[in-house]
């Protein structure tokens, strides 16, 4: 990944992070985060559709990187 | 339930958005505040929506006269008596929400269903100076009102399945696409913004790309967002960003702490767009 795909990939599965976490508390459930993320901050590419577009297994491998790289904000 | 009549409580930016978005639907309301200049400028804000859409031939004159017809107004609570649902949009402020759900417990009907749009105190705190927890709900809209679909719909410790079916439904007759969540920091919408705008300032910080290159990377197809985030951030207010990020800091901890960049910003008054100066610079307000 270039600087830009990098920054591009963090910033949305930093989301994908806290959507989980979102989705393991109980608060909403997955389908309705991406609604909320479609309808209500316009995001053509919401986290559980980012992470089904990514892959579930390359997703996960993805967040243990990010979190040994770049910080607990991808510890899930 | 068949809902005759809404009640805004709070005249203010979004309290015009709703009574406007309430009346194209068809539904009568009621709007209350605390001095009629509140009032004044809650009717004009929704007037201005009309007037937008009518230039637009969006819709006819007479059906925007027929709209504003719908639109009463009263400082006093005397009209409350006859409300279906109540919603309330007061300031932020948690012993202020407190005395208005008491006193609109008093006011209202035994049926009235009274939604909250706060974004960031949380419902079950705010129910807790009444006797009707059950009929107390979260109806959380988004900026423009007049143009975004979503309404959270916030379910508190107490509120009842019936009050939250009915929540949806009449966001449903509101053109708006309700999502239901828990009583939670952030709910589900500012709390994942957060998370990506404080991703972006780490990005930042570590040198990837600037703040202007990120920006304009996260408005690109593969990226998929309607604005850069520290544009965004500038538009709705390092002020408003900072309060819902200590919020987040505190229900969730170290991941959302206020960063350097933002605590700076904020101390130095660079608030975003309507200081002139935020993560960007806008030339003299």
């Amino acid at each position: 990944m270039d600087n830009r795909e990098l920054a591009v990939a963090r910033v949305l599965t930093a989301v994908v992070a806290e959507a989980r976490r979102v989705a393991a508390e109980g608060v909403a459930a997955p389908e309705d985060i991406d609604n909320a993320m479609r309808y209500g901050a316009l995001f053509k590419k919401p986290p559980f559709a980012y992470t089904e577009e990514v892959g579930a297994d390359a997703m996960n491998a993805r967040l243990r990187e990010f979190a040994q790289k770049f910080g607990k904000q991808f510890e899930v | 339930m068949d809902i005759k009549r809404i009640g805004i409580i709070g005249a203010g930016a979004m309290g015009g958005e709703i009574a406007f978005v309430a009346t194209q639907a068809g539904i009568p309301v009621i709007l209350k505040d605390t001095g009629q200049d509140f009032l004044d400028a809650g009717v004009e804000k929704a007037r201005r929506i009309y007037a937008f859409k009518v230039r637009r031939r969006r819709m006819t004159q007479e059906e925007m006269d027929e709209r504003i017809a719908l639109i009463a107004t009263t400082l006093d609570y005397g009209p409350f008596s006859d409300v279906d649902f109540v919603i309330e949009a007061v300031p932020e402020n948690l012993e202020l929400k407190q005395r208005v759900f008491a006193e609109l417990e008093a006011a209202c009907p035994a049926h009235a269903i009274f939604g909250s749009n706060t974004s960031s105190l949380g419902i079950t705190r705010i129910a807790e100076k009444t006797g009707c927890a059950d009929r107390i709900v979260g109806m959380h809209f988004f900026n423009p009102v007049s143009m975004m679909r979503l309404v959270e719909v916030v379910i508190g410790a107490g509120t009842s399945d019936i009050t939250a079916d009915t929540t949806c439904a009449l966001a449903n007759a509101l053109g708006k696409t309700p999502i239901r969540c828990r009583d939670s920091a952030g709910f589900i919408v500012n709390r994942l913004l957060c998370a990506a705008m404080l991703e972006a300032v780490r990005c930042e910080r570590d040198g990837l790309l600037t703040r202007a290159e990120l920006d304009n990377a996260l408005v690109k197809p593969d990226a998929g967002l309607p604005i850069g985030l520290f544009k965004m951030a500038d538009q709705l207010g390092i002020d408003l960003l900072y309060k819902v990020m200590k919020i987040l800091d505190e229900a969730f901890g170290e991941r959302f702490a206020i960063p350097e960049e933002i605590e700076k910003l904020h101390s130095a008054g660079a608030l975003g767009v309507k200081s002139g100066k935020g993560f960007y610079e806008y030339g003299q307000p």
